[in-house]
């Protein structure tokens, strides 16, 4: 379903060059370089990159409307205490895989697990499934609309996500309730 | 001042030794596990933490704000690129139907 239609080259064309803009900002506050050749180098990789990137903007279940990043602002202080949230889970993460992986017994009880989510919003779908991969003893194997298959490193691990994936599915809904564009709810979560 | 180092060079330090203790685990991790999946979780996890740990060891090295921001957006791209991989490797092995191994196929090599 994509929302915005397919994309003529002249207007693919227009996107693009708007998208590199940004782009060439970064490329010149990283290089640090106002020759003709590095500006003229990362001109010629925006304009490529933005060109690649554009119909991603498409392809997306339903496409972001515009009023979504305006809203973004109103919850950047959710948004940074799931991030510190997450970090501190991902630290978490690594230990217990480095402490299972350097235990002379090994103890794994390898699966998978399929949970159903209700989340309202494609980003915050995909922003759970990343977030599971990022945490202890789990990756993200299949993500669609209803469901995530998910590949546990043992027991612990897989019973971390019960329940329509737990605590961390709740964290998300929550980072996402101001978010969500309304109409785009699915289900009551 | 130990062993002639400033704090910050101590700290320094210590971050590097725990992003090695991370980037060894990732390894005996990857070298040890059974299959595919359960060595994704190895490379995956353990690499995200090790790689920002170095960051962090880095940016106190610096000593320029120019740098500290450059690695600050490395790090940033990594803690988005590296479970995206994981992903991507872990859905592809999925869909072409490499096995999932359970302790029933008898003790891990």
């Amino acid at each position: 379903m994509s929302g915005g239609g397919t994309d003529s080259p002249p207007r693919r064309g227009r996107a693009a060059l708007i998208a590199s803009v940004p782009l060439f900002c970064f490329w010149i506050a990283l290089s640090e370089k106002f020759d003709l050749f590095h500006l003229g180098l990362g001109a010629a990789s925006a304009i490529a990159v933005a060109w690649a990137v554009v119909p991603l903007h498409h392809a997306a279940p339903t496409p972001l409307p515009n009023a979504h990043f305006v809203r973004i602002p109103l919850c950047l202080h959710h948004l940074a205490a799931y991030a510190a949230w997450l970090l501190k889970e991902i630290f978490v993460a690594a230990f217990r895989v480095a402490t299972v992986v350097l235990d002379p017994r090994l103890p794994i009880r390898p699966g998978t697990v399929r949970i159903t989510d209700r989340l309202p919003h494609p980003l915050a779908r995909a922003t759970l499934a990343h977030s599971i991969t990022l945490t202890p003893g789990t990756v993200t194997l299949e993500c669609d609309e209803t469901t995530m298959v998910v590949h546990a490193l043992n027991k612990d691990a897989a019973a971390s996500l019960a329940g329509d994936g737990g605590a961390m599915a709740a964290r998300v809904r929550r980072l996402y309730a101001r978010l969500a564009p309304s109409g785009t709810s699915e289900g009551a979560p | 001042m130990i062993f002639g180092l400033s704090a910050i060079e101590v700290v320094a330090t210590l971050l590097l030794a725990g992003s090695l203790f991370f980037c060894l685990a990732a390894v005996t991790g990857v070298l040890r596990l059974p299959d595919f999946y359960t060595r994704l979780h190895a490379s995956g996890k353990c690499d995200t933490a090790g790689l920002s740990l170095a960051l962090v060891a880095f940016a106190l090295l610096a000593g320029d704000a120019l740098t500290v921001v450059k690695l600050a957006f490395l790090g940033f791209f990594a803690a988005i690129a590296n479970p995206t991989a994981t992903h991507a490797l872990g859905q592809a092995a999925r869909r072409s139907g490499v096995p999932v191994w359970t302790a029933r196929h008898g003790p891990p090599r």
